[in-house]
């Protein structure tokens, strides 16, 4: 399912215009930008929760010509789908 | 920072940006979700805009032990739902350690390697320094060429090094050279030795009288290519080099040093005619061409100091050049580079000739001192051929065209 066909399922169901709920998605996304990048996580019941994580820094051998490099420390966002989606996957 | 942010606190965040009430917000959150979900379950992935992708990913059941019982037991299979941020949102939050990159370890350079070098080289950043990360990588011939419009950042490095090795040998040749291999070594013998810079005036007495000792040449001419076997003047400056007297001479014969440089006129002596000549000479005549080489130095240090001293590398290189081209008055000059890890062929060319494409002519000069073009050993003395023996010329298309013709069939022929 991609963006668009996303955007005119929910905005189907809503009762919306397609614009008025990908403006709802994009403000979701600039959301998410600002407060996962202050580290906050967002939880979302029934769902999962967006976590950033720190990865620490790390030494790795490059495949390609076999020297090694140094990986510097970064914040990932992680997901982590809750126990409800967990149960309904299965 | 660190906070949870629930769905209420979403949905307040969200009516702040959006300027709609919270209710509308809450509802598409719901349903954003609740359609999210559904698509997962029923096994499609679904991507948003500016956020993500969610993925779901079977993992097949597996066996393995139960660690109680020992028994083999199966694991059921399960599926996973992965997620992968956007770039927009991934580097929004690596936003603290965006200015780091992903380096290279030097395994090679280590603490010790990095004092020692410290110790050699107290004051001048030494040609070691840059040596020593590069020597692990040997540059096979392609690499070379492809390389070869990089190294001038390379060269801009270490810019001392090259010039060191450049002035060093240049002045030499319009003392008396005629060979070429050894000399930078009689030069450090005699070094060694402490010979003073007080001989700084010889050039220009050295220069002058010249063509008036060419005449006188011919009578003391031996059969050896001309170079002169009797009389005092016969001995080379390797000689000397090889088995140096530490005395100091008591008189100048100055007639001597006139009539050295004219032999040079008529001939390029090869490396056999050296040999032998050295072999017959060396014991006999080793005076005059220690005061030849004392001048030599003198000239040299002259010219070095002239010039500024090492760090001024490329132009005091080009000026040493010329300086060395008026005293020699129009006499093929010899000119020798060593090859060091960092300078190999490619560099040489592009620094004599101005374009890479003539390390072709470098090689064939050098063919019995180089065997493979593409792994030249560091240390290897390199003898530099005039532009004009191979109609060398950067600016001539023709030229350039017929180097790069040359070099394709040797490396083809390899």
């Amino acid at each position: 399912m991609d963006n668009k066909k996303l955007v005119s399922t929910v905005a189907t169901k809503l009762g919306r215009t397609n614009e008025d709920v990908s403006k709802l998605l994009d403000a979701l996304a600039g959301v998410m930008r600002t407060r996962c990048g202050e580290m906050d996580t967002i939880v979302v019941p029934s769902f999962g929760t967006f976590e950033p994580k720190k990865r620490n820094e790390r030494v790795m051998i490059n495949p390609g010509n076999g020297r090694r490099m140094l990986i510097p420390p970064r914040v990932v966002l992680t997901f982590k789908m809750s126990h409800v989606l967990k149960a309904k996957l299965k | 920072m660190n906070a949870k942010i629930t769905l209420v606190e979403l949905t307040q965040l969200m009516a702040e940006s959006t300027s709609t009430t919270k209710r509308v917000c809450e509802l598409f959150l719901r349903e954003l979700f609740a359609t999210i979900s559904q698509a997962l379950i029923e096994g499609e992935s679904v991507k948003i805009k500016g956020i993500g992708t969610f993925k779901v990913t079977e993992v097949k059941p597996r066996k393995s032990v139960s660690v109680q019982s020992g028994k083999s037991i199966e694991v059921k299979g399960y599926s996973r739902i992965t997620f992968t941020p956007t770039k927009a949102l991934a580097a929004a939050v690596n936003q603290p350690f965006e200015q780091f990159e992903t380096v290279y370890l030097h395994d090679e350079v280590s603490d010790e390697k990095l004092a020692e070098i410290d110790e050699r080289y107290p004051s001048i950043l030494p040609e070691d320094t840059v040596e020593v990360p590069a020597a692990q990588e040997e540059p096979s011939g392609v690499e070379q060429l492809a390389a070869a419009p990089n190294q001038n950042d390379d060269s801009a490095d270490n810019l001392d090094a090259p010039s060191t090795t450049e002035v060093e040998p240049q002045p030499v040749p319009d003392q008396v050279r005629p060979t070429v291999i050894e000399e930078p070594v009689g030069q450090k013998a005699l070094a060694a030795f402490g010979v003073p810079v007080e001989h700084e005036p010889a050039p220009e007495p050295e220069a002058a009288p010249e063509p008036e000792a060419a005449p006188e040449k011919p009578a003391r001419l031996g059969p050896l290519m001309g170079i002169p076997i009797d009389g005092p003047s016969t001995p080379e400056p390797e000689a000397v080099a090889a088995k140096p007297v530490p005395e100091p001479e008591p008189e100048p014969d100055e007639e001597d040093h006139f009539y050295r440089p004219a032999p040079r006129n008529i001939f390029t002596p090869t490396k056999e005619q050296i040999s032998r000549q050295q072999s017959l000479n060396e014991r006999r005549h080793l005076w005059p061409w220690l005061i030849a080489a004392l001048v030599a130095v003198g000239v040299l240090g002259y010219v070095f100091t002239r010039c500024g001293g090492p760090s001024d590398s490329q132009q005091a290189a080009v000026v040493a050049n010329s300086d060395s081209i008026e005293a020699a008055v129009e006499e093929p000059q010899v000119i020798t580079d060593t090859v060091t890890a960092q300078v190999v062929l490619v560099t040489l060319s592009e620094k004599y000739y101005g374009s890479p494409w003539f390390w072709v002519y470098i090689y064939e000069e050098n063919k019995d001192i180089i065997s493979n073009p593409n792994n030249v050993r560091p240390g290897t003395e390199v003898v530099i051929p005039p532009a004009e023996k191979y109609g060398i010329d950067a600016n001539d298309p023709a030229s350039l065209k017929k180097a790069q013709r040359r070099s394709w069939e040797l490396l083809k022929g390899k």
